[in-house]
C-alpha cells in the first residue's frame, strides 16, 4: 500500500518522467484496490483557515438585542469609524443563548449556511495556559500565556495549543502522528499546506506537504534522454550526501520529497475535468485559489487511497490598526463566500459530513477603538466551525460581556480573557478526526487543565 | 569589478592600520604580496594586536617585540594565506625559529617544532605542482629574550631561499569565497582574485569605506494617481502607474545594485536593516517612498542604530504602515484611544523583544520562567508618548492635524495633538506630564536604546543575517559587547557591530563550523548567487517576479514579521532557522525551476516596457573553456559558487553526470554542472 518510497527510486535511479508515470500508476493501482473501501464511507478531512493579522471577531458577530447593540455602540462610536449598523447585521438566534445576534453584513453566504445548519461560531476562545478570570489576572494568581498580544507568541500559541514555552510541534501535525495508521499504510503525506510553512502542520516525525495554490507544480527541464537522466540521478545523489550538515540535510529533504509528490499532485491540482472547478470559476481572491486545490485533492482522494486528511490554508491582512472598515468587511467577504463555495462542492461530492473547516486566528481585537479607525491586539474571539458533521445554528462557550473593564476584560480596552481554550476547541475537533481518548493527552497535553474536552458542536454519529 | 585588482587596503579590525605592497595582475597570473600575520600580545593567540600583510616571514626581533602594542617576550604569530608553486616538485621548507613553530602547507603539517629553543632550523617536505595555489598556515611563539622566525623553502635545482613575496597571497580562494559569501550578493572570480591579494581584514575595511550606490529620488505624486498617470502596453516611456503607484522601479533598482554596485557589504547590511525594520509595499507602495525608505536604510547602514530608530521612527512610511502618523491623543471622552501599533512592534521587532536578554543573546530565567521586557502599561506608555504627529506638510502647504498624505521627509509634530499626561516607559522610566511631541519621542527611544536586550538583539540578527542562523552565545556577546561599546565609548555603530561580525573567528575560522552552521539562502541571495556566480547580468525584471515565486516578494512582506519571521524554528528542533520559513516543497521546486530557466535560457528577454531593458543571462563560456577536463571545470564552480567547500562525492558526482553529455556539446556540459550545482542543497546553505 505504500505508494511513494522515496529512497526506492533512488535505489533504482528512475528518470523524472519514469518516475513521474511510475507514480501515477501506483495510484491508480491503489485507487482500483481500494475504491469501493473508500467511497465516503470512511473518509475525514479537516481544512484549518487561519486568518492572520487577529480577525475583529466583535464586528463579526455583534449583538442586535437593543440594550446589548446600544452598549456595544457607546464603546464603538459612530465617530470611531469602525461602528457597524446595527440595521445592518444577519440576524442569527442562537438558542444556546436565546437572543438575537447578527453576523457582520458582509457574510451572507455563511450566514446562509448558518441558517442550513452547517456552521456554528465558538464563542470568545483564545490561548490559555490554565482558566483565567479577570482578578486572577489583574491579581496574577493565575499563568498568563507568554508574550500576550504579540502576533508571532499568540499564532504559534494557537497553532501549537500550548501557550508556554517554545513549542516545536502543532496540534495539526501532532494529530497527524497518532492518525497516522488510520491511512492503512499508505505513505504519502496527510498534512497538506496550500498556503505555506505553519506550526500547526508542523510534526516531529512527518514534514508536510506544501503545494502552490496557483499554478504549476513540478520540475523543470527533464526529457528522458541518457544525458538528462544522468543529470538528474546526479542530482538525487547530491541530495543524499552532506547529511551530517544539518540546514543542508533538511534543505535536500525537502527538495527531495518535493521532486517524488508533486509528480502525484501536480496532474490533481491542474486538472481539467474536475468537477468542482467551475464552481470556483468568479473567485480570484487567494483564499478561494486555495480551498479550490483542497477541493481537487479531496475530490481525487482515492488516487491518494488516504481516509484521513488535513489541509492548511489562510487568509491574510485582518491587523486592522487602522482603516478597518473598509479592510475587515472585504477579508470576512472573502471568507465567507470561499467558505460556502468549499462547503459547496464538498457537498457536490458527496462528502460535505466527512469535511469540517475550522478558523483560527492570532487573537481578537480592542473593543475600544483605536486611533485611525482601528483596532488593537487582544485575546479571546469567536471562531467558525463548518460542515455537514457540525451540529450548526448555534454558538458554542460562553458570551463574553462586552464591557470595557467588565468581566471578562483584561484590562480597560476590551481584551476579553478566554473562557474556553484553544485546547478545547482543539479536542473537539480532534476527536471527530478520529483521534482517541488515549491519544488525546498526546495531540493535546495541557487539555486536562480545563472543564471539557468536547465543546459539543459536532453531530453525535 | 576589474577597477577593485590594484587596490590594496590594509588597516587593522581594531583601527590599526599598516601599510602593503601594491600587488598586480599580470598576464592573468595573480602577482604574491605576502601573507596575512596576526600578531598576539600573548603566548597562545589571544589578545589580538596587529593584523597586516608580511611580504616575507624573515625576522630577527632580537629581544624587542615586533610591535609597540606588544610585549617583547611572551608573543605569538601567526600567518595564514596561500603559496603558489613555481614548479613540480618536491618542496623542501625550512623554518629557522626561536622559539616554537609549526607549518601546515596544503593541509598538512610539515613543521612541528613547538617547543621553547634557541634558533633552530626544522624541515620538512611536500610535492607540489607547478602554478597551483596551496593553502598554508605558520604558526610562532616567543617565549623569552632572543625572537627569530625565517621561512624558506628549495626544490632539487633550487637552492634554498626565503620563501618569496610573489609566491605568498594572504588568503586562500576559499578563504576569500567564504567572507564573499558572507559580504556580498556572490562571490566572482575577480572578486576572488582581489581577496586573494588583499586578505580578508582588508577586503571587509575596503568595503566599509565604499561610498552608497543606493536608489535615485524618484518623483514624488499625489497619493491618488492623476487621471492620466497610466500604463501603455508596451511602451517604455509611459509606465506612469507601474513606475510610480508601485514598488517596481524600486525593485529594479535593488538588483541593479546588487549585481553591479561596488557597496556590496553595505547592501547586504541595508538589506538585513529592512528585514529587520520592516515596512511593505502592500500598504505604501509609492515608487518616491520605497526609493528614498531604501536610501535612507543604505545610506544608514554603517551608522548608528540610535540614529536609524531616530529616522524609521519620524519616516512616513513607517509612520503610515504602522499607524503612527495622525496617531491622536486621547478623544476627550476618551473613548478613542492612542494606536499601539508602532509601539508594540517597534519594542518587540526593532529593539528589544519580548523577553529579557543577556549580552550572549539567551533568555534571562528566573525561577526557571522567562522574563517579560514590558506589559501592556508600557505599551500603552509609548504609544501616548508618540501621539501628534501627521505626515510631513507639502511644499507650500499649511500644517494640520492630519496633513494630507506625503512620504518625503520626516513627520511632522502638530501643536496641541499630543497626549500631555505622563507616560510610563520600560524599566519604571515615567516620562513627565508635559506638551512636547519632540522631547517625548527622543526620550522615549533613548529610553528603549539604553535598554540591556538591544545589543544582544540586534547583534544576533545581523549575525543571522551574513553568516549563521544559529550563532554560539558567545559570538553574540563579543559582536553585543562591541554595539555597547565601539571602543570610543558609543553604542549602536553598526560599522563596528559589522566589523566584529566578520572578523569573529566563528564567522572566519572552518575549523569552527558546526553540524548546525550557516543559514539557508534566502531566494534573493540564492538568485543573486546563481546569476553573479555564472558571470550573468540582469535588470532586475526577471529576479523580481522570481523572488515573489519564490516566497520573497522584494519589499512587500506580508507583514511586519518580515517574508520569514526571525524566531522561525526547524520543524522538530530548536535550531533557530528563520529562511527556512519559506522553503518548503513549493518553493525547493520553484528554486529548482529558476536554476532551470536562467541555466538553459541564453538570454530571458528583455522586457520591451521597461527603458533599458536587457533581460536575464548568464554567460558560462569559461566553464565551457573547460569542457574537455571535468573534474577542473567542476573545480572552479566550487571556488566561485561554493568557497570550496564541495566534497569530493559531490565533485564525483557532478562530473560523472557532465560526462554523460555530449562530449563535443561544451554548452550542455556547462549547463549540466552550473544546474547540479546551483540546484544542490549544498548550495542553498551558506556555511
Amino acid at each position: 500500500m505504500i505508494i511513494l518510497n522515496r529512497r526506492g527510486f533512488l535505489k533504482r535511479g528512475c528518470d523524472a518522467l519514469a518516475m513521474a508515470a511510475f507514480a501515477r500508476s501506483l495510484g491508480m493501482l491503489n485507487f482500483a484496490t481500494t475504491a469501493s473501501a473508500q467511497s465516503g464511507s470512511d473518509y475525514k478531512a479537516l481544512v484549518c483557515i487561519f486568518m492572520f493579522g487577529g480577525n475583529d471577531a466583535n464586528n463579526m458577530i455583534i449583538p442586535h438585542e437593543q440594550a446589548e447593540y446600544d452598549a456595544y455602540a457607546a464603546v464603538r462610536t459612530t465617530a470611531s469609524g469602525i461602528n457597524i449598523a446595527r440595521d445592518t447585521l444577519l440576524q442569527i438566534r442562537p438558542p444556546s443563548l436565546n437572543r438575537q445576534l447578527g453576523f457582520h453584513p458582509s457574510m451572507p453566504h455563511l450566514h446562509r449556511l448558518w441558517n442550513r445548519g452547517n456552521v456554528a461560531i465558538v464563542s470568545n476562545v483564545g490561548t490559555l495556559v490554565e482558566p483565567m478570570t479577570r482578578a486572577q489576572y489583574l491579581a496574577n494568581t493565575a499563568i498568563k500565556p507568554a508574550s500576550l498580544f504579540s502576533h508571532s507568541d499568540q499564532q504559534n500559541q494557537w497553532q501549537a495549543s500550548l501557550s508556554e514555552g517554545l513549542p516545536g510541534t502543532g496540534w495539526g501535525g501532532r494529530m497527524a502522528d497518532v492518525t497516522w495508521p488510520q491511512n492503512g499504510g499508505v505513505n504519502f503525506p496527510m498534512v497538506l499546506s496550500v498556503a505555506g510553512n505553519n506550526l500547526f502542520a508542523t510534526s516531529a516525525a512527518h514534514e508536510m506537504l506544501n503545494v502552490p495554490s496557483t499554478g504549476t507544480f513540478g520540475l523543470r527541464g527533464f526529457s528522458s534522454s541518457a544525458a538528462n537522466t544522468a543529470r538528474f540521478n546526479a542530482m538525487q545523489t547530491l541530495l543524499s550526501q552532506d547529511a551530517d550538515k544539518t540546514l543542508v540535510a533538511r534543505s535536500a529533504g525537502t527538495i527531495d520529497q518535493a521532486i517524488d509528490y508533486s509528480t502525484v499532485i501536480d496532474p490533481i491540482v491542474n486538472s481539467t475535468s474536475s468537477t468542482i472547478e467551475k464552481m470556483f470559476a468568479k473567485q480570484s481572491a487567494s483564499l478561494s485559489r486555495q480551498l479550490l486545490r483542497v477541493a481537487k485533492i479531496i475530490e481525487r482522494r482515492e488516487t491518494l487511497g488516504l481516509k484521513r486528511q488535513i489541509f492548511f490554508c489562510s487568509i491574510g491582512g485582518f491587523d486592522t490598526h487602522n482603516g478597518q472598515a473598509t479592510a475587515q468587511a472585504s477579508l470576512l467577504q472573502q471568507l465567507s463566500l470561499g467558505m460556502k463555495t468549499f462547503y459547496d462542492a464538498t457537498e457536490k461530492l458527496g462528502v460535505a459530513s466527512r469535511v469540517t473547516t475550522f478558523t483560527l486566528s492570532d487573537f481578537g481585537r480592542t473593543l475600544q477603538p483605536a486611533a485611525g479607525a482601528g483596532t488593537d491586539h487582544a485575546w479571546g474571539s469567536h471562531q467558525i466551525v463548518m460542515g455537514g458533521a457540525v451540529r450548526g445554528g448555534d454558538v458554542y462557550g460562553a458570551w463574553p460581556t462586552l464591557a470595557l473593564g467588565g468581566p471578562d476584560d483584561s484590562g480597560s480596552e476590551g481584551r476579553w480573557i478566554p473562557t474556553t481554550a484553544v485546547d478545547q476547541y482543539a479536542a473537539t475537533i480532534a476527536q471527530w478526526y478520529g483521534v482517541s481518548t488515549s491519544d488525546l493527552p498526546t495531540v493535546l497535553p495541557n487539555l486536562n487543565r480545563f472543564a471539557s474536552s468536547d465543546l459539543g458542536f459536532f453531530v453525535v454519529e | 569589478m576589474k577597477a577593485l585588482l590594484g587596490i590594496v587596503v590594509v588597516a587593522h579590525p581594531l583601527g590599526f592600520g599598516a601599510g602593503a605592497p601594491v600587488a598586480k595582475a599580470q598576464g592573468g597570473l595573480l602577482t604574491g604580496v605576502g601573507l596575512q600575520a596576526q600578531y598576539f600580545d600573548s603566548k597562545n593567540f589571544n589578545d589580538l594586536k596587529v593584523s597586516r600583510i608580511d611580504p616575507t616571514v624573515d625576522f630577527d626581533f632580537g629581544a624587542l617585540s615586533p610591535d609597540p602594542t606588544i610585549n617583547g617576550d611572551t608573543f605569538s604569530i601567526r600567518w595564514t594565506g596561500a603559496i603558489r608553486a613555481e614548479a613540480t616538485a618536491t618542496h623542501t621548507f625550512y623554518t629557522l625559529s626561536d622559539d616554537g613553530v609549526r607549518l601546515w602547507v596544503n593541509g598538512v603539517q610539515v613543521i612541528d617544532n613547538y617547543t621553547i629553543h634557541t634558533a633552530t632550523e626544522n624541515i620538512g617536505t611536500i610535492a607540489l605542482v607547478a602554478g597551483k595555489v596551496y593553502d598554508l598556515k605558520l604558526e610562532y611563539f616567543e617565549q623569552s629574550g632572543p625572537a627569530v622566525i625565517r621561512l624558506s623553502w628549495s626544490r632539487p635545482g633550487f637552492e634554498k631561499a626565503v620563501i618569496p613575496q610573489t609566491a605568498l597571497f594572504p588568503a586562500t580562494r576559499a578563504e576569500a569565497g567564504r567572507v564573499l559569501a558572507q559580504t556580498t550578493w556572490g562571490a566572482t572570480e575577480a572578486l576572488l582574485d582581489h581577496v586573494q591579494q588583499i586578505g580578508v581584514p582588508a577586503w571587509i575595511e575596503e568595503q566599509l569605506a565604499k561610498p552608497t550606490t543606493g536608489y535615485p529620488v524618484y518623483p514624488y505624486y499625489p497619493i491618488t494617481r492623476p487621471a492620466d498617470c497610466i500604463n501603455v502596453t508596451g511602451d517604455p516611456n509611459q509606465q506612469c502607474s507601474r513606475d510610480n503607484y508601485s514598488l517596481f522601479q524600486v525593485q529594479l533598482k535593488f538588483f541593479q545594485n546588487a549585481m553591479n554596485g561596488e557597496d556590496q557589504l553595505r547592501q547586504r547590511v541595508a538589506f538585513a536593516l529592512s528585514q529587520i525594520l520592516v515596512v511593505s509595499g502592500n500598504e505604501v507602495a509609492m515608487a518616491y517612498a520605497g526609493g528614498d525608505w531604501n536610501q535612507m536604510l543604505t545610506v544608514n547602514a554603517f551608522g548608528n542604530y540610535r540614529s536609524i530608530l531616530q529616522e524609521v521612527t519620524l519616516n512616513p512610511v513607517m509612520g503610515r504602515y504602522l499607524d503612527m502618523v495622525n496617531n491622536d491623543k486621547p478623544s476627550a471622552n476618551g473613548t478613542i484611544q492612542p494606536n499601539e501599533n508602532y509601539s508594540r512592534e517597534l519594542l518587540q521587532l526593532f529593539t528589544i523583544g519580548t523577553e529579557r536578554l543577556n549580552l550572549d543573546g539567551t533568555r534571562v530565567l528566573v525561577d526557571g520562567a522567562p522574563v517579560p521586557t514590558y506589559g501592556q502599561t508600557e505599551v500603552e506608555g509609548f504609544a501616548h508618548a508618540f501621539t501628534g504627529w501627521t505626515y510631513p506638510t507639502i511644499p507650500g502647504g499649511t500644517l494640520i492635524r492630519h496633513n494630507p498624505t506625503n512620504y518625503r521627509g520626516p513627520m511632522e509634530a502638530f501643536p496641541g495633538n499630543h497626549d500631555t499626561e505622563p507616560k510610563t516607559l520600560l524599566n519604571g522610566w515615567v516620562l513627565p506630564a508635559r506638551d512636547d511631541a519632540v522631547a517625548d519621542l527622543n526620550d522615549a527611544l533613548d529610553n528603549i536604546f539604553i535598554h540591556q536586550n538591544v545589543a544582544p538583539f540586534i547583534s544576533q540578527r545581523l549575525i543571522q543575517h551574513l553568516v549563521t542562523s544559529n550563532p554560539s552565545p558567545a559570538f553574540v556577546a563579543r559582536v553585543a559587547t562591541v554595539f555597547n561599546d565601539n571602543g570610543a565609548g558609543v553604542k549602536g555603530d553598526l560599522a563596528a557591530v559589522v566589523r566584529a561580525i566578520l572578523n569573529d573567528p566563528e564567522a572566519r575560522d572552518t575549523t569552527m563550523l558546526t553540524a548546525q552552521a550557516g543559514k539557508l539562502k534566502e531566494p534573493v541571495l540564492l538568485m543573486l548567487n546563481i546569476v553573479r556566480g555564472l558571470n550573468g547580468q540582469s535588470d532586475g525584471v526577471y529576479l523580481r517576479s522570481q523572488a515573489s515565486t519564490l516566497s520573497q516578494n522584494l519589499f512587500y512582506s506580508p507583514s511586519v514579521f518580515n517574508y520569514y519571521p526571525p524566531d522561525y524554528r526547524l520543524a522538530g528542533t530548536t535550531l533557530l532557522a528563520p529562511e527556512f520559513a519559506i522553503m518548503n516543497s513549493s518553493t525547493a521546486i520553484s528554486r529548482s525551476n529558476f536554476v532551470n530557466s536562467v541555466v538553459y535560457t541564453t538570454l530571458i528577454a528583455p522586457d520591451p516596457s521597461v527603458l533599458g531593458a536587457t533581460g536575464t543571462s548568464v554567460n558560462l563560456a569559461n566553464l565551457q573553456a573547460l569542457a574537455g577536463d571535468t573534474a577542473a571545470m567542476v573545480e572552479k564552480l566550487n571556488e566561485v559558487m561554493m568557497n570550496g567547500s564541495m566534497s569530493q562525492a559531490m565533485k564525483d558526482a557532478i562530473i560523472t553526470a557532465v560526462n554523460a553529455q555530449s562530449s563535443t556539446d561544451t554548452l550542455a556540459r556547462a549547463r549540466c554542472a552550473a544546474y547540479l550545482v546551483a540546484t544542490s542543497s549544498q548550495f542553498q546553505v551558506q556555511r
